[in-house]
């Protein structure tokens, strides 16, 4: 760790690498665009063609990738803080599983024969929320009910455990409820950013720019938490209100993604420890960092997922392991041998 | 400036329904070096732990810097008592200069970085503690004492008046612990500060606190000037031991020697 570059320094690579990979996965679909073109229409100054293709087809899905995944970065972060675990994740906690159950049965619940919801699609974001935070709200309640012992691991294995149940129950749901539902739903299950518009684009990007001064606001707590809970405690942490807001905090943001793009797994587990090895848990600008590794992982996952077998498209979720997996791994071995 | 640095009155505390205090009061003076001995399991950190606001108590009050603690908002608190518990965790890639800088918590604005305050008072307790060399190492590069120094460092980087201590000089050989003790008096007399030490070491005791709060089984035996309350008589009915106070050429303080388990 070399202290004398600037934080900020730090971000260029994934920065850098994010932009890239945002023009080719703009650029690339049913017909080809080159870099050049996509530069050009997304800046205004390309035909008229180009522009309703950048901008009405082709962004919404960019964006929403970059925008999921970075939630689903920032919340895995916040877990892993808040638990004391780098194990503890959205979809590790429960927490991702618990949206899904809140989405299907909001579907069940508000559908008409007709394939049609019966009240506003903007309630379901709602009822991920609600989902959610009754998943991750039992994960808590368990673990604090049971004295004693390592609290961290006993928060990770309640999480499997529950994260287990939100999948069987579904799973059930999808078999059990109404047929006309079951594809819309099974995208739920490994999470897919394919039905993007611009709705999805900026619902989302209301609740990161919600949690923005929120995070930046938390930023020190966040990092005293690193610290045992006596140690954080006795400098000045009022720890238990930390944990509750920073865990809502956790719980909101897995929501919301989850809401629009299903749910994604990997992404809120590996992309703080990427960003940890890349730019430093210590440094300014980790969840910044840790926010854009999350965004390329999901924006990279969607752009393999529909480029890998054409015209098929696979769920964005399935793919997110197959990117952030190797690079885990690669960071772990040569973290391994850096401390040795 | 309150007349106690903390009082507790008929302080009850458990762990888990095991009793860890059974109504306790205690005056502690200010700007004085105050250690608790005793036995292990006699409730000497538990006591810390409740005047720090660490564990609930059952029942009793307590008041610390002349105000209630459950009036102290956890950063006022925090300003005005900084504490080191028994086994503080961090983790390993952290660098010694971020742990000190942790530290300064209760005193940092919420989105500035670091002020010339805080950088100040960080290097202030780096070089006190002797860690400014080490300032750019991780804590998993530091020997057992380094590390002890180091969480010391952060302790007093905090910059409050009142510093509770649980078992310092843990970790520490002879020379540094007396070494981290002659710190802890100069702390006291220059800047008059207050300490609560926790020390297993009696002689420690001896030679260093004002004042000596003797605990066994979760009571409290003694409390007061530290030769009234280091008597053969109590540390050999509180320990258990056979000793004897000497008095030696040349030292201001007298040593405790023990041989053994009191028999009979």
């Amino acid at each position: 760790m070399t202290p004398a570059i600037p934080s900020a320094v730090r971000l260029a690579p994934v920065l850098g690498l994010l932009v890239l990979v945002t023009i080719a996965a703009i650029g690339i679909g049913s017909s080809f665009m080159p870099p050049e073109r996509v530069v050009s229409a997304l800046i205004g100054q390309g035909p008229r063609m180009d522009e309703v293709i950048v901008w009405k087809l082709r962004l919404p899905r960019v964006l929403l990738a970059v925008l999921a995944g970075a939630a689903l970065a920032l919340a895995g972060a916040l877990l892993q803080r808040v638990v004391r675990n780098p194990m503890a994740s959205p979809s590790v906690l429960g927490i991702s599983d618990g949206a899904a159950v809140g989405i299907l049965l909001f579907l069940w619940m508000f559908s008409d024969q007709g394939n049609n919801l019966t009240v506003s699609v903007h309630w379901q974001p709602l009822a991920a929320i609600l989902g959610a935070s009754t998943f991750g709200g039992l994960v808590m309640a368990l673990a604090l009910a049971d004295r004693g012992g390592n609290r961290s691991l006993k928060i990770i294995l309640y999480g499997i455990a529950l994260a287990a149940l939100a999948k069987a129950v579904v799973t059930l749901l999808i078999i059990l409820g109404p047929v006309y539902r079951a594809s819309q739903a099974l995208t739920w299950l490994t999470g897919s950013v394919g039905a993007a518009h611009w709705d999805d684009v900026l619902t989302l990007a209301l609740g990161l720019a919600l949690a923005a001064p929120f995070l930046a606001s938390q930023r020190l707590v966040l990092r005293q938490l690193v610290l045992d809970p006596e140690s954080a405690a006795t400098t000045g942490v009022p720890l238990e209100r930390a944990q509750f807001i920073l865990l809502a905090a956790a719980v909101a943001l897995t929501a919301v993604a989850t809401a629009h793009v299903g749910a994604i797994g990997f992404v809120g587990l590996v992309a703080p420890h990427i960003a940890r090895v890349m730019h430093g848990q210590f440094r300014s600008f980790y969840l910044l960092s840790t926010a854009l590794t999350g965004s390329l992982i999901v924006l990279s996952a969607d752009l393999l997922a529909r480029t890998i077998a054409p015209p098929l498209e696979l769920p964005t979720g399935a793919l997110t392991a197959l990117v952030g997996a190797p690079l885990f791994l690669y960071l772990l071995i040569k973290g391994r041998r850096y401390h040795a | 400036m309150p007349e106690f640095m903390a009082r507790l009155s008929d302080v009850t505390a458990a762990y888990d329904g095991t009793p860890a205090l059974s109504g306790i009061s205690l005056d502690l003076p200010d700007n004085r070096i105050v250690a608790f001995c005793g036995p292990n399991g006699s409730g000497k950190s538990t006591a810390l732990r409740v005047m720090r606001g660490l564990h609930t108590v059952e029942s009793g009050e307590i008041s610390v810097a002349g105000r209630a603690l459950a009036d102290w908002s956890p950063k006022d608190l925090a300003r005005q008592v900084a504490m080191l518990s028994q086994s503080p965790q961090a983790p390993s890639d952290l660098t010694v200069e971020d742990l000190v800088m942790m530290g300064r918590f209760a005193h940092r604005g919420r989105f500035s970085g670091p002020s010339a305050e805080d950088v100040a008072a960080c290097g202030a307790a780096l070089q006190i503690t002797e860690m400014t060399e080490l300032k750019h190492r991780s804590i998993a590069q530091l020997s057992g004492g380094q590390l002890q120094r180091a969480w010391v460092a952060m302790t007093l980087a905090q910059n409050a008046p009142r510093i509770f201590l649980d078992e310092p000089t843990n970790h520490l050989d002879v020379a540094h612990a007396f070494e981290l003790l002659d710190l802890i008096r100069h702390l006291s007399r220059a800047e008059n500060r207050s300490f609560v030490i926790v020390l297993h070491d009696l002689n420690m005791a001896m030679r260093y606190a004002d004042h000596v709060v003797l605990f066994k089984q979760g009571a409290v035996t003694a409390s007061g000037p530290t030769q009234d309350v280091l008597t053969e008589d109590a540390v050999s009915s509180v320990f258990g031991i056979s000793c004897r106070i000497l008095q030696l050429d040349g030292l201001d303080r007298p040593v405790i020697v023990s041989w053994g388990k009191k028999r009979g």
